[in-house]
């Protein structure tokens, strides 16, 4: 049980949710190191294929960083992502696939504590819904090196 | 003679000869060919399986090789060297291993497809019944036609005659401790409902390539690959690769001329529209592969017909191309430029 | 009731014909040898004469619009006519949504319609709606008469649609615990063979390259293999959010019988429940997608 560590993607958008990581780590916040962040510029770029793929490629959760509503650079990217996100979430329950496993949340550039919190808790969670077997399975059914999906570190 | 309820020891038998056996099989109220265990019942009161024996031999979705970038390796994966059985396939299924041996053997050696069809045996169930969609006659065969099979399992009531018509069927039997029967009165064939005129057919695919009739009759089609993808002779394929950024695993699947990619090279597709891709279908099976191999690829399974969800009709669309005047369905599209 | 609309329905067609208005008309005729109704393409008044009207004219004509014929015609800025029931006039309502079609280019023959019967139903000269029988979309329909048309054929007054829950099916589904439900997509879609059937018979799937075709990078692996078909199925029933109609031909025109229809059913009642937004309904609406409102549900974003 201690040796499942959870492979967690985040998409964050460059003008919150990224500046708000990077401020949990100018402000040496402690907080799990299990995610991978990569920085979108905004979370309506984030595409329901990006998630997918994610899975696909081993992760066991994916999270979406925003803007809170109102404040989105790009004045409403983060509106359509919320309408989007929601019917992700409603899509990958209705497959059979936990829905938990896809995080979303509106984070801004002076929310570190928040960002560290959100990587804390997501993390958790993670850990007890154990790695996504189901589309490992599927991987390793196909593709010649697994490596990536078992989360073995690559050369 | 087996009965029927016997052919479930036969697979049982085979099974522990060290033969993966493919069977028809019951799943959702439709039946398909797929691999029998060692318990298994085949299905055997039904017209055709949904999928062909295309499906074992030819797989959607085969691996051919491991490749790694970083130590420049290639290492291929063979085709499996399991003897494999195909039980209760249909005559028409059986006849298109014929076409499909006279296009991937020779003279080019599609060495997988020849592995695996070496290590074959085809155990055919002759047809107690046919549907409308079913064309075998017109095509040359028939309900009871032995072409392709190694063994041929003749109803007969409620069991069958066994008939071994080659080496490889004659070893078969005996493995699985059955006995041919060379006497025997078989059941009658079903008499199919559907004829196909195909006389004048190939003299006017020779001379038509460019008539306006090819948009008439593809006129319902919306370009799926249904049809291409359930006829048992169709064997078009494509290569892609499953990799990650140095290594990777390289499939052959399936591919078909219908979609708008097939044969796209840079800057060009040569077959654009519905009717030049839908012609292609038409010309390889009834014209191409004739010249070619002296065969017509087409066993009047009827799949295309029954799976079509716009009524598509080969057997309607084969008779209307050579017959004379205006085309059936109006007038062509004069002038239109595809995108 | 059906027969009469039947001979309106010839009359119009043929009328359109003659006075040359459209160039052809999209409609249904009888199946090869009378067996069940296909799509009929119409280019002469005598062609009109063998357009058929009954409950077995499951076909959404609609995705016509963005093939040959059709696509050519309206491109040159012709016009067609196409014979549509509620469902297919929502799809028509959500081309026209989209641009992808100019309102002035189709001449539409809604036709009121209580229910259409499985395919494998024969054709039967009673209305659906009594024999009871009809698919699962036809429950309770909203749109007997159709949201669009230049011309209506049938009484909007007529056979109330069939009681029930066009849902049904999905709720069910929805009734299973996550684990089952993986167990049935996964089962099923062990079968599929990629030959995009669903996605061509969905008006809603005209993009002149597909995602599936997209191979830098291949954002959907192209084998049929369980990861490849999930991956497509998921991310087709995403490009319908809010833009599916449940006219449920993805399900029909699959040659495996892998009910595809259930998935964007389900979401296009998830997006009706969500955002109060109903696919093809309305021509001057904002697609679901292209628009938010400020209290849209956000009770799952930390």
């Amino acid at each position: 049980m201690a040796s499942f560590r959870p492979r967690i993607v985040a998409f964050l958008c460059n003008w919150c949710s990224y500046a708000g990581a990077d401020l949990a780590g100018t402000t040496r916040k402690k907080y799990r190191a299990d995610v991978r962040v990569i920085r979108v510029p905004c979370s309506g770029r984030v595409d329901p294929s990006f998630i997918i793929k994610a899975f696909e490629r081993g992760a066991d959760g994916v999270i979406v960083g925003g803007c809170h509503p109102g404040d989105c650079h790009y004045v409403s990217g983060n509106y359509n992502a919320r309408r989007r996100f929601y019917t992700v979430r409603k899509l990958l329950d209705f497959m059979g696939i936990d829905s938990e496993r896809f995080q979303v949340t509106w984070c801004s550039a002076s929310e570190g504590e928040k960002w560290a919190g959100v990587v804390n808790d997501v993390t958790d969670l993670i850990e007890k819904l154990g790695p996504l077997e189901a589309f490992k399975e599927m991987g390793r059914a196909v593709l010649s090196d697994t490596r990536e999906i078992e989360g073995v570190a690559g050369e | 003679m087996v009965s029927k309820s016997d052919l479930s020891s036969v697979i049982a038998r085979a099974v522990s000869a060290g033969y993966e056996v493919y069977a028809p099989g019951k799943r959702n109220g439709k039946v398909y060919l797929e691999k029998a265990d060692d318990g298994a019942s085949p299905e055997l009161d039904h017209v055709i399986t949904v999928n062909g024996v295309k499906d074992i031999l030819l797989p959607r979705c085969e691996p051919l090789a491991d490749f790694n970038l970083t130590d420049v390796s290639i290492e291929s994966i063979d085709a499996p060297a399991a003897g494999r059985v195909l039980l209760a396939t249909r005559p028409c299924d059986a006849a298109s291993l014929v076409i499909l041996d006279a296009i991937l053997l020779d003279p080019a050696r599609d060495t997988r497809y020849a592995r695996m069809r070496e290590e074959t045996v085809v155990v055919t169930v002759a047809c107690s019944r046919a549907d409308a969609a079913c064309f075998c006659t017109s095509m040359g065969y028939g309900p009871h036609d032995e072409t392709g099979s190694d063994v041929i399992l003749l109803p007969a009531g409620d069991s069958y005659l066994v008939r071994p018509l080659t080496e490889k069927g004659k070893a078969f039997i005996g493995e699985v401790g059955l006995e041919a029967d060379a006497g025997g009165e078989p059941d009658s064939p079903p008499q199919l409902t559907r004829t196909v005129r195909t006389e004048g057919l190939k003299a006017w695919l020779d001379e038509n390539f460019e008539s306006e009739k090819w948009r008439d009759v593809s006129i319902n089609c919306i370009g799926c690959g249904a049809c291409y993808y359930l006829c048992p002779t169709c064997h078009c394929f494509d290569i892609t690769d499953e990799a990650g950024v140095a290594r990777g695993r390289r499939y052959r699947i399936w591919d078909c001329c219908s979609f708008a990619d097939f044969t796209k090279m840079a800057g060009h597709q040569p077959r654009v529209g519905r009717h030049a891709r839908y012609r292609q279908r038409i010309m390889h099976k009834f014209k191409y592969t004739v010249d070619n191999v002296n065969l017509t690829a087409c066993v009047g399974d009827g799949r295309c017909i029954r799976h079509c969800p716009v009524g598509v009709d080969i057997g309607e669309i084969l008779e209307s191309l050579p017959e004379g005047g205006a085309a059936r369905r109006g007038g062509p599209e004069p002038g239109s430029r595809e995108g | 009731m059906q027969e009469s609309s039947q001979n309106r329905l010839r009359e119009e067609a043929g009328k359109l014909l003659s006075a040359a208005a459209v160039e052809v008309v999209v409609g249904y005729g009888d199946g090869h040898g009378g067996d069940g109704v296909r799509p009929l393409f119409a280019r002469t008044p005598d062609e009109a004469a063998g357009l058929v009207w009954n409950d077995a004219c499951v076909h959404n004509l609609a995705t016509y619009l963005s093939r040959e014929p059709c696509r050519q015609i309206l491109l040159r800025g012709g016009k067609v006519g196409i014979v549509a029931k509620g469902c297919d006039a929502r799809a028509l309502v959500v081309l026209l949504q989209e641009g992808q079609i100019a309102r002035e280019s189709v001449h539409v023959i809604g036709m009121v319609c209580d229910g259409v019967l499985d395919p494998g139903a024969a054709v039967s000269g009673g209305t659906a709606g009594s024999s009871g029988a009809v698919l699962p979309k036809c429950r309770q329909c909203e749109v007997q008469t159709p949201p669009l048309y230049d011309t209506l054929v049938g009484d909007p007054a007529g056979a109330a649609a069939a009681e029930g829950d066009p849902l049904e099916d999905v709720k069910d589904l929805q009734s299973m615990s996550l684990e089952e439900r993986w167990s049935f997509w996964t089962g099923h879609l062990a079968r599929c063979i990629k030959c995009y059937a669903c996605r061509q018979a969905c008006p809603m799937c005209y993009c002149a390259t597909c995602i599936t075709e997209k191979s830098e990078p291949q954002w959907i692996d192209k084998p049929s293999h369980l990861k490849g078909a999930l991956a497509y199925h998921l991310i087709r029933a995403m490009h319908l959010a809010g833009r599916c109609v449940s006219c449920g031909e993805c399900g029909r025109a699959c040659p495996m019988d892998i009910p595809v229809d259930k998935i964007s059913r389900y979401l296009a009642g998830q997006v009706e429940e969500a955002f109060d937004y109903k696919a093809g309904m309305d021509p001057e609406a904002t697609p679901a997608f292209r628009t938010y409102r400020e209290d849209d549900p956000e009770d799952f974003i930390r």
